[in-house]
């Protein structure tokens, strides 16, 4: 699947974070790399094929794992991390 | 049980749960292998209008080591699908099933067989390094065994469902009689060997009903379990077999299930959504091994577990809990289980049958030693032919061909187990040691004999594959 923006991921989590707790439902970051999680650019093509969600491992050290199919996807950003936390607040 | 909701967290998960797992040379095709996957425990008969299946958000798989390192160097996976064929209907049929693209048969069940090879010619050892190869989709399950208006001809059902695959191997995936048989009621029940509990010592209760001997119970009688079955030739699983005294003719054999790291109750239709890697949640060689000889708060853990890192779990063998019970319950009965457990040794024996093989020269003529790992796997000489008259209790009814060699679905491996773990077997490490004569007495009363081979009819083998009976209609259980 490719990238949905972080614009959507904030979106989606907004309105998922609050009953999800910890487990944080997104649509996609960018496969371990937080520029490209950051860059909102979508191709024209994307689209959500596949459950995609979020847990916040490490709030501190910025570290959020990215589950998709049958992968596991760390991301390490700390700036993703905390707007995670901030949205359950 | 074998291994029947035997940790805390699996029991809540019965679709993944393993029960027992069967490794054996067939006695009718002895050019092949037939290993048998079971899960599902306890399954009722009369499961409608929702009856039992496979897991279709769970990886099945059945690994088998041929080089003797606890690792798998061959797995089978199988995935599995449901579909609804007819539609708004409440019902599992809408009529009689009298095949197996029956339109009168609604939930149906199909799935897919791939496999694995791992070890010599490929590197490393990890689960994702090499890509399944497809061994065959859309293979259909049988019914569920309902009853004679849904069901009518069910052995017919059943043989439509075994299927051939690529190089001559077979398989069947579907419902099937428990093939297990322990008296579950009585041994948990504090220990209670019914022909024994007269030697109880009864917590000081004084049960009259206690205080004679008792028939045992099978009470995993007339119910279902769910089977994976495999047919292979021999020398797909371990090609350099044929000398019973060599490594090279043993193979290690156990089951996982697997799930999904994430599940998501997302939908508002009551679906679920899954997503992330599998993660093993259930996982089975040795009979009894995680159920008997692993405390409760690691059995999960275990469960997650690699067989090759088992010698975290060693200790369970080398000092098992029940050793130490026994003379406790049974005061006066097994002095010399309790002088031996007073004596620190570990149990050398316990550790050689489940957890790395027998090696050469503790029995005549006999090895299943792949090597030196500590891994808990069901090991199988394949060299070593079917028996012509088979004993139930394996290799200490002097039958080579059965538990712990293996395992075949008659075997009574609780027997067995319990009688090893009394120290009927620790002379084979320990020439000096003289086992308790209860030691090769004891049982929980479930076989006439040791050439019983239906647990007093309580059992219906097949003497084909799958091997395991026709599962019970819920129909017929129970009968009034």
């Amino acid at each position: 699947m490719d990238p949905v923006s972080r614009r959507a991921f904030i979106t989606r989590t907004s309105a998922v974070a609050a009953a999800a707790g910890a487990a944080v439902t997104i649509p996609g970051v960018a496969a371990g790399a937080s520029e490209r999680a950051h860059d909102t650019a979508l191709p024209p093509d994307a689209q959500l094929e596949e459950t995609v969600v979020a847990h916040l491992r490490d709030l501190h050290n910025g570290k959020v794992a990215v589950f998709a199919g049958d992968r596991e996807i760390i991301v390490n950003d700390k700036r993703l991390a905390a707007l995670l936390f901030k949205v359950t607040r | 049980m074998s291994s029947h909701r035997e940790a805390p967290e699996i029991s809540k998960d019965p679709v993944a749960d393993s029960t027992d797992v069967y490794a054996f040379v067939s006695p009718d095709r002895p050019d092949t292998v037939t290993l048998i996957a079971n899960y599902i425990p306890l399954q009722a008969p009369a499961g409608g209008p929702n009856f039992f299946e496979f897991g279709d958000d769970v990886l099945y798989e059945i690994h088998i080591d041929n080089t003797g390192d606890g690792r798998a160097d061959i797995s089978y996976q199988f995935r599995f699908r449901n579909e609804n064929q007819v539609g708004n209907t409440f019902l599992y049929n809408v009529g009689p099933i009298q095949s197996l693209d029956s339109p009168n048969w609604n939930r149906r069940q199909f799935y897919s067989v791939s496999r694995i090879e791992r070890g010599r010619g490929f590197p490393g050892t990890d689960e994702l390094a090499v890509r399944p190869r497809l061994l065959a989709d859309n293979l259909s399950s049988p019914p569920c065994n309902i009853g004679p208006l849904s069901t009518p001809d069910y052995v017919s059902l059943a043989d439509a469902a075994i299927h051939d695959l690529p190089g001559g191997a077979k398989v069947f995936a579907g419902q099937r009689a428990e093939g297990f048989y322990v008296d579950l009621g009585a041994v948990f029940d504090l220990g209670d060997l019914r022909p024994f509990q007269q030697l109880h010592t009864q917590f000081g209760l004084n049960i009259p009903e206690l205080t004679v001997p008792a028939d045992g119970v099978n009470t995993l009688k007339a119910s279902n379990v769910h089977t994976i079955a495999l047919q292979v030739p021999t020398a797909q699983l371990a090609p350099y077999s044929g000398d019973p005294t060599s490594p090279t003719s043993v193979i290690g054999v156990w089951t996982t299930a697997k799930r999904q790291k994430v599940r998501l109750y997302a939908g508002r239709d009551g679906t679920t959504a899954e997503a992330g890697p599998y993660v093993q949640v259930s996982r089975l060689g040795n009979p009894l091994f995680n159920e008997v000889l692993v405390p409760l708060e690691r059995k999960d853990y275990w469960n997650t577990q690699l067989p090759y890192k088992d010698s975290q779990f060693a200790a369970g063998a080398q000092f098992p809990e029940l050793a130490k019970l026994l003379p406790v319950l049974y005061p006066g009965v097994f002095p010399n289980l309790d002088a031996l457990n007073a004596s620190g040794k570990p149990r050398a024996d316990l550790q050689a049958i489940l957890l790395t093989g027998l090696p050469t020269g503790v029995i005549p003529g006999f090895q299943n030693s792949g090597g030196g790992t500590l891994a808990d796997m069901l090991r199988l000489n394949v060299a070593i032919p079917p028996a012509a008259a088979p004993n139930n209790l394996g290799l200490l009814g002097s039958d080579l061909a059965g538990f712990p060699n293996g395992r075949r679905v008659y075997d009574d491996v609780f027997t067995i187990e319990l009688r090893a773990i009394a120290g009927v077997t620790y002379p084979l490490i320990d020439p000096t040691f003289v086992p308790d004569g209860a030691a090769s007495l004891v049982d929980d009363g479930l076989t006439s004999s040791p050439t019983d081979l239906t647990a007093k009819g309580t059992e219906n083998y097949l003497d084909t594959f799958p091997y395991l009976g026709t599962p019970y209609s819920g129909y017929n259980v129970p009968s009034s």
